[in-house]
């Protein structure tokens, strides 16, 4: 099982996040991993609308690099969905975090040239991020193992029973 | 891939609902949408042909709650089980932390189910994964149904590694919350067991602080 521990680098992921909202425009953009699972966002309101586009994304960039692998192609660099009012961008990078994809949705506030020369510079500044590496962290696997089985059983039984 | 957020106190993980066609894979995620409160769940999203057959996935978050002070989300999807869509459903496996592997107990599915545990295999061996090594829990589904085979011979024909197994019938809901449970608990135990470990950077240098 792979498992991606974001204390340190959460923060790091937001300042560039944030940057690349102010210089570009864009209303909406949370960056996934390949899994789809969201390591920072900006624009969002409801978790799980935020969740949903973040699981839809990654389910397009799969399939985006499955096709593009049939065409003897590693991967293709971005999506550009348009709209009547809305416009979405995906762009892929590799990271030290591994492949991650940023998701993004504009207006006429911005422009698909902007958004992607803003992205380049994102992509960069995560790039440059220090590598990680394993360590040991606090948090006691044997407490939480203690826990378990007792909070499942408070879960599901709330679930039946409810 | 699980995600220990250790700033927001969160984990999230990925479970895959697998097996043949018309077993009752999204049947399980749409019982479990029911009855999942407003606000510990989020949107169901299917992605289907017109005749309602899964073209790439079901998805369903759903927030189990708290384990020793962590948020625990799931993130529950289905494969479409047709052989035609093999390539989405590697696609989909990619990154599951557990899987649900639901059989169609109905006789004339035997064969059905046989190669659809041995696709799964196949797809997570691509992904770099033994079976052996990832959360798998198998649901004999639509028990209530005539004709069905005895959960002795489905154990045979399919559980050659004794993973944790339940009978059910996902459209009565009988069944969906022990195999959910049990996949939950096999997910987070094998979790747990590396929960000692986070990342921090390389040479020493950290951005942002350790809260603990």
């Amino acid at each position: 099982m792979e498992r991606l521990d974001l204390r340190e680098i959460q923060n790091a992921f937001e300042g560039p996040l944030e940057q690349f909202v102010r210089d570009s425009g864009v209303r909406l953009a949370v960056l996934i991993n390949r899994s789809g699972q969201v390591l920072a966002q900006h624009g969002f309101d409801r978790f799980y609308d935020l969740i949903g586009v973040a699981a839809l994304a990654a389910g397009i960039n799969a399939s985006s690099r499955a096709l593009a692998g049939q065409l003897g192609e590693d991967h293709f660099e971005h999506l550009h969905h348009a709209g009547q009012l809305r416009q979405l961008f995906l762009g892929r990078f590799d990271s030290g975090a591994g492949e991650l994809m940023l998701v993004t949705v504009f207006d006429d506030s911005s422009s698909i040239g902007l958004v992607r020369v803003f992205f380049e510079d994102f992509a960069r500044r995560i790039r440059q991020l220090p590598a990680m590496d394993a360590a040991r962290s606090s948090v006691s696997s044997r407490e939480f193992e203690a826990e378990l089985e007792s909070s499942l059983d408070r879960f599901f039984q709330d679930l039946i029973g409810g | 891939m699980s995600l220990v957020n250790y700033a927001t106190r969160e984990i999230t993980c990925k479970i895959v609902y697998y097996g043949p066609g018309r077993s009752g894979k999204t049947t399980n995620l749409q019982y479990i949408h029911s009855r999942v409160p407003w606000d510990r769940k989020g949107e169901m999203v299917s992605l289907a042909t017109e005749t309602d057959r899964t073209l790439f996935f079901d998805f369903l978050p759903i927030e189990l709650g708290q384990i020793s002070g962590f948020t625990t989300r799931f993130q529950l999807y289905t494969v479409p089980g047709q052989v035609y869509y093999n390539a989405t459903r590697k696609l989909v496996l990619q990154g599951a932390d557990g899987v649900v592997f639901v059989a169609d107990s109905q006789k004339s599915q035997l064969e059905a189910d046989i190669e659809s545990f041995r696709n799964l295999q196949e797809n997570l061996l691509e992904h770099g994964i033994d079976i052996r090594d990832i959360p798998v829990v198998i649901q004999y589904n639509k028990r209530d149904l005539p004709n069905v085979l005895s959960i002795e011979r489905l154990e045979e024909e399919l559980n050659f590694r004794n993973v944790p197994s339940y009978p059910a019938s996902a459209l009565l809901g009988e069944g969906v919350f022990d195999t959910l449970r049990s996949a939950s608990e096999g997910v987070l135990r094998k979790l747990a067991s590396k929960l000692d470990v986070s990342f921090e950077l390389k040479n020493g240098e950290r951005i942002g602080s350790r809260g603990r």
